[in-house]
């Protein structure tokens, strides 16, 4: 048996394994990359189900990564529960929505932003910039996080 | 959230973000600058994803399952796909826009070339023997190879 390294998120990573569809249609259409991963998370899309306006979920998602972004810098961020964690992935998902222009009045670097919070929970540390040269090391050590993203393949 | 994250390569962020009224106004130097730095900055979030998928495949791949492999390997394959086939067959507009970029060798050519490699590298880590993906993937770069 293999013990894998703190692999987050990995019933996320793998969707639903029995989705095919998307190379298999049953209508001949071949599914998009893009439809495909909206599927994947439309079932628990808080945030489409609960807020219709766009200037509003633009905001939601903006102080959601404003805050993450914080704490990060900070060394104080951790997950409070796996649920915690697929929530806020999933606002922040809803950020990486075309057009990517609409968060324009916001600032260009949310979506880096975004991608450098994932790349953080995949990996387990990032790189971020503060001011123009300087960049922060941030890694995840807190032992609740790590057992709870941890997986065993067998 | 590796899904997700194929949402920087939709279609609609290759726009300019003036839509329409960009088509009629892009002579005008001010907002060819724009157009200029919108196309930066959606390379750069392209590439990035694709640092992400390729530390990702390389950190990881030695634990990954079969469901694993398969998830990954057909996002990359759909991707690849949307943004070879699709886009330029598909979307006239957005066929000038990638026909005038490659005459360019700008940064629309740099995402394709990256999003193969990353694509074909992943493939040839995979090992995959299952026959119908196979014929897929022969289908689709079949498709890719053909893109004038």
């Amino acid at each position: 048996m293999l013990v894998a390294p703190p692999l987050p998120l990995h019933d996320c990573l793998l969707g639903s394994s029995k989705e095919t569809r998307f190379l298999y249609p049953e209508t001949g259409i071949t599914h998009l990359a893009c439809q495909f991963s909206n599927r994947l998370t439309k079932d628990a899309n808080f945030l489409n189900d609960t807020v219709t306006n766009p200037d509003v979920k633009v905001n939601i998602i903006f102080d959601v990564y404003s805050s993450i972004t914080a704490l990060l810098t900070n060394g104080d961020f951790s997950f409070k529960s796996k649920g915690h964690l697929k929530f806020v992935i999933e606002i922040l998902g809803n950020g990486l929505i075309p057009p990517l222009s609409k968060f324009s009045k916001k600032g260009q670097k949310v979506h880096r932003g975004i991608l450098r919070i994932y790349e953080y929970v995949i990996f387990g540390s990032v790189e971020l910039s503060q001011g123009v040269e300087k960049k922060v090391l941030v890694r995840h050590d807190d032992p609740k996080v790590a057992d709870l993203l941890s997986l065993r393949v067998s | 959230m590796l899904s997700h994250m194929t949402f920087v390569f939709d279609r609609k962020n290759f726009s300019p973000n003036v839509g329409e009224l960009f088509k009629n106004l892009r002579d005008i130097p001010s907002l060819k600058i724009v157009e200029a730095k919108h196309r930066e900055d959606i390379r750069k979030l392209c590439i990035q994803v694709l640092d992400i998928y390729d530390k990702f495949l390389n950190k990881y791949h030695k634990y990954f399952t079969k469901a694993t492999w398969d998830f990954f390997v057909k996002l990359l394959m759909g991707l690849t796909n949307y943004q070879l086939e699709v886009l330029s067959r598909l979307c006239p507009l957005i066929n000038v826009f990638i026909t005038n970029s490659t005459k360019q060798n700008d940064s629309v050519t740099v995402i394709f070339n990256r999003l193969l490699v990353t694509t074909f590298n992943a493939w040839i880590y995979s090992g995959i023997t299952d026959v119908k993906l196979w014929g897929v993937f022969s289908d689709y770069s079949r498709q890719w190879m053909n893109r004038e």
